[in-house]
C-alpha cells in the first residue's frame, strides 16, 4: 500500500448511551486507492462517513485524514476534500454554476474550475436551468461536481449510485475510475450493494452491525470466497459417497450432499473418486458463490 | 478565510428567492397607503410638518405590524434553504469553521433587515415627495429634509428589533419546520399585544416582542432608551444560546 491518506484506530459511536452504532472501528485508505467501503443498510457507513467528515464529534478512537487529526485540523482537511453524503446536497432554485459558485470562494479555487468540474460531469452544456428541473442523475452528477470543486485529493461519496437507473449507475462507475486514474484522486465509495462496486474498487471493507467485518484488496476478498465454495453432490448412493468423501466433512441435505472445496481442481477429483467407487454421480454442481453471495454470508454471519 | 467569503456565499443562496420579493412588497405598505390617503384632513395634518408626518405615521405601522412580522419571515426563510434542500451536510462539511458559519448565517438577516429599512426610507421618500408634487398645499419645498429624524427612527427601529430577530435566528436555525417558528413568532407578537394592551401588565416593556411597537407608542417614550439596551441585550443572549445549540446539536438535516 502507499501512503495512508485515511486512517481510523479504535472508533466507536453511539448516538444512545449503552447503544453502540459503531465498535472499534479501524479503516485504512491508501492513496491512490478506491475504497469500497460496504454494509447492509444500518450496518454504519453513513456514522462512520459523518465522523470522517466532521460532522458527528469523535467519541472514542482516532481519526487521521492525511496525517491530521479530525479533532484539530478540521477546516484544513476539508479543505483537501471533496463529498457527497447521502442524497445530492443542491439548492434547487440555483442554477449548476450559481450551486458551484456558492462553495467557489469557499474553497478558494479559480473561477474557471467551475467550468472545468461540470465539463468532467458532463453539464458544462446545461446553462440558465435551475437544478430543480434537473434529473435525478443530473443531479447526482452536479453533487459529484461540487464534491470535485476543490481539487480533492481525497473524495468521500455516501452511496452515490442511490437512485440512479443501471445506464446511470454505469456511467458513474466510469466517472469514478476516470477521476481515480487521471486525476489520481483516492475515492471512498460506500454502498449497500457489493455488485455496484466491485467492477471499479481496488480494496473493499465490509461493515455490518457497526464492526469491520473484513478489509483487504479485491484479489483477498476473491481468495475468502474460494475457501467458501460449496460443492452439491447427488449419486447412486449418497450413503456411500458420504462414506467415501469423510475426508471433506460431508453434510447432509435432503437427497444431496454438500461438501466445501478450495478449488475446481478438488471439483474433478472428488468427481474421480465417486466414479472410481462405482457410484454414478447425477449431480455435481458448485454452489453459484460470487463476492455478492460471499458478501451476504459475511454480513449474515456477523449478525 | 473570512466571514465576508461565507456571507457571500450564503447571500448568494437567497437568489431568486421569495424574501426579496416580500421584502420589496412590505417596504411598499406603507408609501402606498400614505398615497391612497389623500383627504383633505391627511394633507392639512402633513402640511403642519410632511417629513416629521409621515416618518411618525409610517413608523408606527412598520414597527406595530410590519417589521415584526418581516422578521420572523426572514428568519425562518433562510435556514429552510439548507432544511428543504437538504444542504445542511455539505455546508457544514465545507472548509468554514463552525463560528464563520453562523456570523455569516447571522449577518444576513441583518444586512436584509438593514436593506429593507433602506429600501423603506427610499420609497416613503419618493412618495412624500410625489404627495408634495400631487399636493402643492403641503408646500413640501418649505420644509427642510430632516436628517435627525431620520437617523433617529432608523436607528430606533433596527435596534427595537433586534430581541426579536435573535429569537427568532434561533428558532429558525433549530428548526426543521417552517410552520413552527412562524407560529411561535406571531404568537409572541400577538401575546405581546395583548399583555401590554389588554392585561397592561407592568413588565411588558421588558418582553422583547413588545419592543418594536411600545417604541413608538407615546406613553412608554420615557422608557425607550431602556428598552432598546433590553433589546440588543436579549440579542447577545438569543445569539449566544443559538451558537451553543449549533454547535453542540446533532447533525442537521
Amino acid at each position: 500500500m502507499g501512503d495512508i491518506i485515511l486512517q481510523t484506530t479504535g472508533l466507536c459511536h453511539s448516538y444512545t448511551k449503552g447503544t453502540p452504532t459503531l465498535t472499534d472501528i479501524d479503516l485504512t485508505v491508501g492513496q491512490g486507492q478506491i475504497y469500497g467501503f460496504l454494509g447492509p443498510n444500518g450496518s454504519g457507513k453513513t456514522t462512520t462517513l459523518s465522523l470522517l467528515l466532521g460532522l458527528l464529534p469523535v467519541q472514542k478512537g482516532t481519526i487521521h485524514i492525511f496525517g491530521h487529526d479530525i479533532r484539530t485540523h478540521r477546516v484544513g482537511i476539508l479543505q483537501k476534500l471533496g463529498s457527497l453524503v447521502e442524497a445530492p446536497s443542491l439548492y434547487s432554485h440555483l442554477t449548476a454554476k450559481e450551486n458551484l459558485q456558492l462553495y467557489r470562494n469557499v474553497y478558494d479555487v479559480p473561477q474557471s474550475r467551475i467550468d472545468e468540474v461540470l465539463k468532467i460531469v458532463g453539464l458544462h452544456n446545461v446553462t440558465g436551468k435551475t437544478v430543480k428541473r434537473f434529473s435525478l442523475g443530473m443531479k447526482q452528477r452536479l453533487a459529484i461536481a461540487l464534491a470535485l470543486l476543490p481539487k480533492p485529493e481525497l473524495l468521500i461519496l455516501d452511496e452515490p449510485t442511490n437512485g440512479l437507473d443501471p445506464n446511470g449507475i454505469i456511467e458513474l462507475r466510469e466517472l469514478i475510475k476516470t477521476l481515480n486514474r487521471e486525476e489520481g484522486i483516492t475515492i471512498l465509495v460506500s454502498s449497500h450493494i457489493l455488485s455496484e462496486v466491485e467492477k471499479m474498487v481496488t480494496h473493499v471493507g465490509i461493515i455490518a452491525r457497526g464492526q469491520m467485518i473484513f478489509q483487504g484488496s479485491l484479489p483477498e476478498l476473491q481468495g475468502l470466497q474460494q475457501g467458501q465454495s460449496i460443492l452439491q453432490i447427488h449419486t447412486s448412493n449418497n450413503e456411500k459417497a458420504s462414506l467415501i468423501l469423510a475426508n471433506y466433512d460431508p453434510e447432509w441435505l435432503p437427497e444431496t450432499l454438500w461438501v466445501r472445496v478450495q478449488d475446481q481442481q478438488e471439483v474433478a477429483a472428488i468427481n474421480r473418486l465417486l466414479i472410481g467407487n462405482d457410484l454414478d454421480v447425477f449431480l455435481l454442481q458448485p454452489k453459484a458463490n460470487d463476492l455478492e453471495q460471499l458478501f451476504i454470508d459475511l454480513t449474515n454471519d456477523s449478525v | 478565510m473570512n466571514i465576508a467569503v461565507s456571507f457571500r456565499s450564503e447571500l448568494l443562496k437567497t437568489k431568486r428567492t421569495s424574501i426579496w420579493y416580500a421584502c420589496v412588497l412590505i417596504a411598499l405598505v406603507v408609501p402606498v397607503i400614505l398615497l391612497l390617503d389623500g383627504d383633505k384632513e391627511a394633507i392639512s395634518r402633513l402640511a403642519a410638518g410632511p417629513w416629521q408626518r409621515v416618518y411618525q405615521s409610517g413608523g408606527q405601522m412598520l414597527n406595530i405590524l410590519l417589521l415584526p412580522l418581516l422578521t420572523v419571515l426572514v428568519c425562518t426563510l433562510l435556514p429552510q434553504l439548507e432544511y428543504r434542500n437538504n444542504t445542511w451536510k455539505q455546508v457544514l462539511s465545507s472548509p468554514q469553521t463552525y463560528v464563520q458559519l453562523f456570523l455569516a448565517k447571522l449577518a444576513l438577516p441583518l444586512f436584509i433587515i438593514m436593506l429593507f429599512l433602506l429600501v423603506f426610507n427610499c420609497v416613503l421618500v419618493f412618495a412624500t415627495v410625489l404627495l408634495g408634487t400631487i399636493y402643492p398645499g403641503i408646500r413640501l419645498s418649505q420644509h427642510a429634509f430632516d436628517w435627525n429624524v431620520v437617523l433617529r427612527f432608523n436607528g430606533q427601529t433596527f435596534a427595537a428589533i433586534l430581541g426579536v430577530l435573535g429569537f427568532q435566528f434561533w428558532m429558525g436555525l433549530r428548526s426543521r419546520s417552517f410552520l413552527l417558528p412562524i407560529g411561535l413568532g406571531v404568537g409572541l407578537w400577538i401575546l405581546s399585544a395583548i399583555l401590554a394592551f389588554e392585561y397592561k401588565w407592568a413588565h411588558a416593556d421588558k418582553f422583547p416582542f413588545a419592543f418594536p411597537f411600545l417604541s413608538v407608542y407615546p406613553k412608554y417614550a420615557a422608557k425607550v432608551p431602556m428598552m432598546l439596551w433590553y433589546s440588543a441585550g436579549y440579542f447577545l443572549l438569543f445569539v449566544v444560546l443559538a451558537f451553543v445549540d449549533f454547535r453542540f446539536r446533532k447533525p442537521k438535516g
